[in-house]
């Protein structure tokens, strides 16, 4: 190669290394651009058949809060305690989140708690199930994820049992998610 | 099913396309059989590879996806171009067929291969399959009409310089 040519080399060489750094780091700022847009929530609670008088919901109905009754020695079913519904087709899972007190002694006032998805056809097609023993709450991994239309509507269950003797007055409470996607 | 850490975005076509007018810029120097003008275009067309990719950062937002993907999709295809056309160059023009293998096979096929591993990764539904055929299509049809309004010497060696 000639001088000439050497130095032709060493120029683009120059030009090169600026050329595509810099275009990395403008690729590299725009890929950490992110846009957020709000919509209303495509999963959404309502009310069901037996939310009267027991469910909170919250604002936008992406939250809902559920003040349950327990009965010593016998089940309590909740039919409807809050229905699910979508405006798209999604899937969702129940999950659980939090369960307080736990490892303590008034944990050994419940037996169980249910949350059993309820589709259209009054088929269970997801449970998520706590139950004591002793003074510990035994939380349930999360429900597979179901397939929720547009439209659809899926009732969530609740099945509480208080202890035999439990004493008047104790409560628990669990948090649980609904997951979508 | 595996999703990518980070989506590709469609600008990602422009910087590949970028990457590869460089490294033609800085081949075509090395190389004794360009004119001495030729690199220097290469390092042109990377450049403006990356003002499009400066202008298509500042237009993002406004600038659909569909939009974005084809204008970058058609610089890279405009690179590949590029460098089968100095492969075709180096075989065809200059008759140097063991270069032109050793071109091939250590740029142009790893090139094609790289862009259509990134495209597999990318593509997501019909309209772009659809686009990226009808651009690589018109750049195959531009690369055969560059050929046949080549220069005589070409028309020569392809056997009708004669007529």
């Amino acid at each position: 190669m000639t001088h000439r040519r050497h130095l032709d080399l060493l120029v683009l060489l120059l030009i090169s290394v600026f050329v595509v750094s810099a275009s990395a780091a403008v690729y590299y700022t725009m890929n950490a651009q992110s846009t957020a847009t709000v919509s209303a929530a495509p999963v959404y609670f309502i009310a069901g058949g037996d939310s009267s008088g027991i469910l909170d919901p919250g604002t936008d109905n992406t939250y809902a809060r559920l003040s349950l009754n327990a009965y010593p020695n016998v089940t309590l079913t909740y039919d409807q305690a809050v229905n699910i519904t979508a405006t798209a087709t999604k899937q969702i899972r129940l999950s659980h989140v939090s369960v307080t007190p736990n490892n303590n002694a008034s944990v050994s006032n419940f037996i169980s708690v249910v949350f059993r998805l309820i589709n259209a056809g009054d088929t269970e097609v997801g449970r998520l199930m706590y139950n004591t023993t002793g003074n510990i709450w035994n939380t349930p991994s999360p429900t597979g994820y179901i397939m929720i239309n547009s439209g659809e509507e899926l009732a969530v269950k609740v099945e509480i049992k208080a202890a035999a003797g439990a004493s008047i007055g104790a409560s628990t409470t669990i948090v649980i998610a609904v997951d979508v996607k | 099913m595996y999703d990518l850490a980070t989506e590709l975005l469609p600008e990602f076509f422009l910087f590949l396309g970028v990457d590869f007018f460089v490294a033609l810029s800085l081949l075509t120097c090395i190389m004794d059989y360009f004119r001495r003008g030729v690199p220097y275009l290469y390092e042109a067309a990377a450049i403006f590879g990356y003002v499009n990719l400066l202008m298509s950062r500042e237009f993002m937002s406004a600038w659909g996806e569909y939009m974005r993907f084809s204008y970058c999709f058609m610089y890279l295809a405009l690179a590949l171009a590029n460098v089968i056309g100095i492969n075709a160059y180096l075989l065809v023009s200059k008759n140097l067929w063991s270069q032109a293998k050793v071109f091939a096979s250590a740029v142009t096929f790893p090139t094609i291969l790289i862009s259509a591993f990134f495209f597999s990764l990318y593509g997501k539904d019909a309209s772009q399959l659809f686009t990226a055929a009808l651009l690589s299509g018109a750049m195959v049809l531009g690369v055969g009409i560059a050929f046949l309004v080549s220069p005589e010497k070409i028309k020569k060696h392809m056997g009708r310089g004669g007529e």
